[in-house]
């Protein structure tokens, strides 16, 4: 199948401020790209190149196999492209109803009665004739897909869409984005902060850092096997700590010896600890070979951000280094010192860690 | 204790009211408008009526066409040349219509500078070299019409239009834009930017049409007969009661006119960024790039030739060009008659620097009070949740200006107003009646720029209403008190007509003076009052802009 999409070396700089440097990637017709990353890290900046509503400042991007930009070059206009964008904030037009936002984009298209179709299809038909300042937001929200939808795009951008919703409407309107995404086979591009929105839409990962991509690669091996601090962080994957590795794949951190893979290479790594792996650990009581530590509780919370059901969390402290352990019922108090250990095996992961 | 508030407010409310609405009130109740006058203007009104509706429409087109391209290609151009090119724009407003009708007059009338040379050029000069028939040689053009008279006002109040387009713009999420031209293309970026950006140019051209139909000075150095001609000469003629009734049919049209554009603008639907969810983009919006650059400065130079580049350069046509004038307007004043524009100046400074000094510390007093009285209101207003009555007083400024003259004549002229009739305070009265809505205006813009939350911060760190205000509304609310108090002084020092007909006997102000010499002096008397003119119009930008000077040398220095 040819490629709908193709990035090649595209950088990006405003005042000599380099906002993306040399990212290249593909999509075929169909593929969902989450592309994620810390905030600055140039995702708007590559949907707006995309877009058309910038010119790069290298590289060149290609849509269909049209050559549609190039070094300080917009060579197919962004009109043109077939390319529709979802922005934050939603930019919808402040004097139209509902209906008309939608009819906006679909003219030329069919008209009026695609819109209304497209309306019925996001369950607003009955608010055709609301103004923007009667629809909530998530109806909103709806609108700007719908009118992103009635472009009939080859390429749907989308920009932190749902980045203003509560996490039952974003549910939803991820369930509303999946069935009219699989009805049109249309290929996404979704630019979000959230796991969920990833897991739920994506096939692919694009991780960006400071303008580099430092990952690009299937849904399930980004999130089985990281590569990049990064994408541990954005995606919520775990705690990145720091270590010293020494002979026989172990790596010394401020939390005890760690065990990793063969991979590791000699110095200083980042190793990625999964949710659980972190224990307090009775004295004695002790994985096998690998010895714990003793901690002390600086903090205390009910959830982690990274799993839903309610736990206890210790946050501990040793050498000046945090770690989130999960307190499994038992009371700890602030100030009180215990023995940690980190079980089983870590994976070293690239990339500076915050 | 709610009532307190409510009270200040109202007290406030209704001595506002009385300052801008009595002149209006006693002209209409007390200079007799009876059946006969009413006729009588009636019967005379139509001729002037049509050529005042006319300038008054040629000037808002003018002001249409001159100020939304400006606005709009000066806010895509890079930042720095906006600055400049915003400063030169709004420059405009120093300069008095009056003067810049007179740099028509000078540049492109029958004797003007540039028509005589562009009429040889073209071959249409005098026919022979005889020196007295080139003297008399008239260009036949346009200037004394009222279209030119229109295009004169337009240029003046091109700035209005400008700053409501580049306000609404600047409160527009561009991406809508974007979002416009992905979907459909440069045409949905016309759509959209016509629904957006159409209501507030229209809104601020009627506002110009109503700021025209009161205007009284370029009309008559125009010599185009309009409705505020007609009352002047009935004024001269003692004939009080038909100038009344020659006012009415103005007043109407004003009003509408103004209050259509007042709604026009606050109906304008703008997708403002803080109403959007979201983190706007650290950067986003292309650069207009070098042709954006050229085409707005292109077009700040087509908007400011009328209000700014005709007057200077006029002004200094004349001052390089004066010569020993021969019968002057002021023929018993010996320094004007010496020689040149320099004893001109001395001259008219000599015979003017009372009406100078006077004007400029009255417009300094009507500044000061109507902006802190302003803001007062407007606070006082707004806690009581009456903001819309307090703006609802910008319909003062559908006053036409004889109407506020003659009204102080007939509300002081008489009993116990007598001592304050004789005075200059009837003059301040005057221009407290017809500038204080726009300090209104100005005051409500700045103290809505604070937000409440800031205030509530503040009184939960223990700060009292007053220390609330010093400490957090007014350094916020600075700028645009500044902007207030300012456009009070700049009005009230160039105002013509409510202060011809107030001011008393024995105590002329400059604006008057001014525009007499004008209609009669020479060229060098010309250059030399409207140089005063333009002193005293600039002369509260000097510690405004040591103040800025200071202020950045303490920012880069630090305090010593």
């Amino acid at each position: 199948m040819k490629e709908i999409l193709q990035v090649t070396g595209l950088s990006q700089a405003f005042n000599g401020t380099t906002v993306l440097d040399n990212v290249s990637f593909s999509l075929k017709p169909g593929d969902r790209l989450a592309v994620v990353g810390p905030s600055g890290s140039g995702k708007t900046t590559l949907l707006r190149l995309i877009a058309g509503l910038e010119a790069p400042s290298a590289g060149d991007i290609t849509i269909a196999e049209r050559h549609a930009s190039r070094a300080s070059e917009v060579l197919i206009a962004p009109e043109a492209r077939e390319v529709a964008l979802v922005f934050q904030g939603l930019a919808l037009f402040p004097h139209l109803r509902a209906l008309d936002q939608i009819a906006f984009a679909a003219r030329g298209r069919g008209g009026i009665e695609p819109a209304r179709n497209l309306l019925d299809r996001i369950g607003l038909g009955h608010r055709a004739n609301a103004r923007l300042n009667e629809l909530s937001g998530g109806e909103r929200q709806r609108i700007a897909l719908a009118r992103a939808l009635a472009q009939k795009p080859q390429l749907l951008l989308m920009d932190e869409p749902f980045a203003s919703l509560d996490d039952e409407k974003r549910a939803e309107m991820r369930d509303l984005l999946r069935s009219l995404l699989e009805r049109t086979a249309t290929t996404l591009i979704l630019v979000t902060h959230s796991r969920e929105d990833a897991l739920d839409l994506a096939r692919r990962v694009l991780v960006l850092d400071r303008g580099k991509s430092v990952e690009n690669d299937l849904l399930e091996t980004v999130f089985s096997h990281p590569r990049h601090a990064a994408a541990v962080r954005t995606l919520g994957l775990g705690q990145i700590i720091e270590g010293n590795t020494s002979a026989g794949g172990i790596v010394e951190t401020a939390f005890g010896n760690v065990r990793i893979g063969s991979n590791a290479r000699p110095g200083r790594v980042q190793l990625l600890v999964r949710p659980g792996q972190p224990r307090i650990v009775s004295g004695g009581e002790g994985v096998e070979g690998v010895e714990g530590v003793e901690a002390e509780v600086v903090a205390l919370a009910v959830r982690p951000p990274e799993i839903r059901d309610v736990v206890r969390v210790a946050i501990v402290q040793s050498l000046g280094k945090l770690l989130r352990v999960f307190a499994r019922g038992r009371m700890l108090s602030i100030g009180e010192r215990i023995q940690v250990q980190i079980d089983g095996e870590c994976e070293p992961v690239e990339g500076e860690h915050c | 204790m709610k009532a307190i508030p409510k009270l200040l407010a109202a007290v406030a409310l209704l001595m506002a009211a009385a300052i801008i609405f009595s002149p209006l009130a006693a002209a209409l109740l007390g200079s007799g408008l009876n059946r006969e006058a009413l006729a009588e203007a009636f019967r005379s009104i139509s001729g002037p009526l049509y050529k005042s509706a006319g300038l008054a429409l040629t000037s808002a087109v003018t002001a249409l066409f001159l100020g939304a391209p400006f606005a709009i290609l000066v806010e895509r151009s890079r930042p720095w040349l906006r600055r400049v090119l915003w400063a030169l724009g709004l420059l405009v407003f120093m300069v008095p219509p009056y003067i810049a009708a007179e740099a028509w007059i000078v540049l492109l009338g029958p004797a003007g500078k540039l028509s005589r040379a562009a009429a040889a050029f073209i071959g249409l000069g005098p026919r022979s070299n005889d020196p007295i028939e080139i003297a008399r040689f008239a260009v036949p053009g346009f200037v004394y019409t009222w279209p030119s008279a229109g295009v004169v006002m337009g240029g003046c109040f091109f700035p209005i239009v400008a700053l409501a387009v580049a306000s609404t713009y600047r409160r527009t999420d561009r991406r809508i834009f974007e979002s416009a031209r992905i979907a459909r293309g440069t045409r949905g970026v016309w759509e959209i930017a016509a629904h957006v950006l159409v209501p507030p140019a229209l809104g601020a051209a009627l506002l110009v049409f109503a700021a025209t139909l009161t205007e009284f000075a370029v009309p008559q150095l125009l010599r185009v007969r309009t409705v505020g001609e007609a009352i002047y000469e009935r004024i001269q003629e003692g004939d009080i009661a038909t100038a009344t009734a020659l006012s009415l049919p103005l007043l109407p049209l004003v009003v509408s006119a103004g209050a259509l554009g007042a709604y026009v603008l606050s109906r304008g639907r703008v997708a403002n960024m803080a109403s959007l969810e979201g983190e706007v983009p650290r950067f986003f919006g292309r650069d207009a790039g070098r042709l954006g650059d050229l085409s707005a400065g292109i077009m700040t130079l087509v908007a400011i030739i009328p209000g700014l580049i005709f007057p200077i350069t006029s002004l200094i046509w004349l001052a390089a060009t004066a010569r020993l004038p021969h019968g002057s307007a002021l023929g018993t004043h010996k320094v004007l008659r010496a020689s040149g524009f320099f004893e001109s100046l001395k001259g008219a400074w000599e015979l003017a620097h009372d009406d100078a000094i006077r004007t400029v510390l009255l417009a300094c007093l009507a500044a000061t009070l109507a902006t802190v009285f302003a803001t007062a209101l407007v606070r006082l207003t707004s806690n009581a949740g009456w903001g819309t009555l307090a703006g609802g007083l910008g319909a003062g400024l559908a006053v036409p200006a004889p109407i506020v003259g003659l009204g102080l004549i007939t509300l002081w002229n008489g009993g116990w107003g007598t001592a304050l009739y004789h005075s200059v305070a009837i003059v301040l009265l005057a221009w407290l009646a017809r500038f204080f809505p726009i300090a209104i205006f100005l005051a409500q813009g700045a103290l809505a720029r604070v937000p409440r939350e800031l205030e509530s911060a503040a009184a939960l760190a223990g700060r009292g209403p007053f220390e609330r205000i010093f400490s957090v509304v007014l350094p916020i609310a600075a700028p645009g008190l500044v902007a207030a108090w300012l456009a009070t002084y700049i009005l009230s020092a160039t105002e013509f007509s409510a202060t011809l007909l107030a001011a008393p006997p024995g105590s002329p102000l400059l604006a008057p003076s001014v525009v007499n010499l004008m209609r009669r002096g020479q060229d060098s008397e010309i250059a030399a009052c409207q140089f005063l003119l333009l002193g005293v119009i600039a002369l509260p930008l000097v510690p405004l802009a040591l103040t800025m000077v200071f202020q950045s040398r303490a920012l880069f220095f630090g305090k010593r």
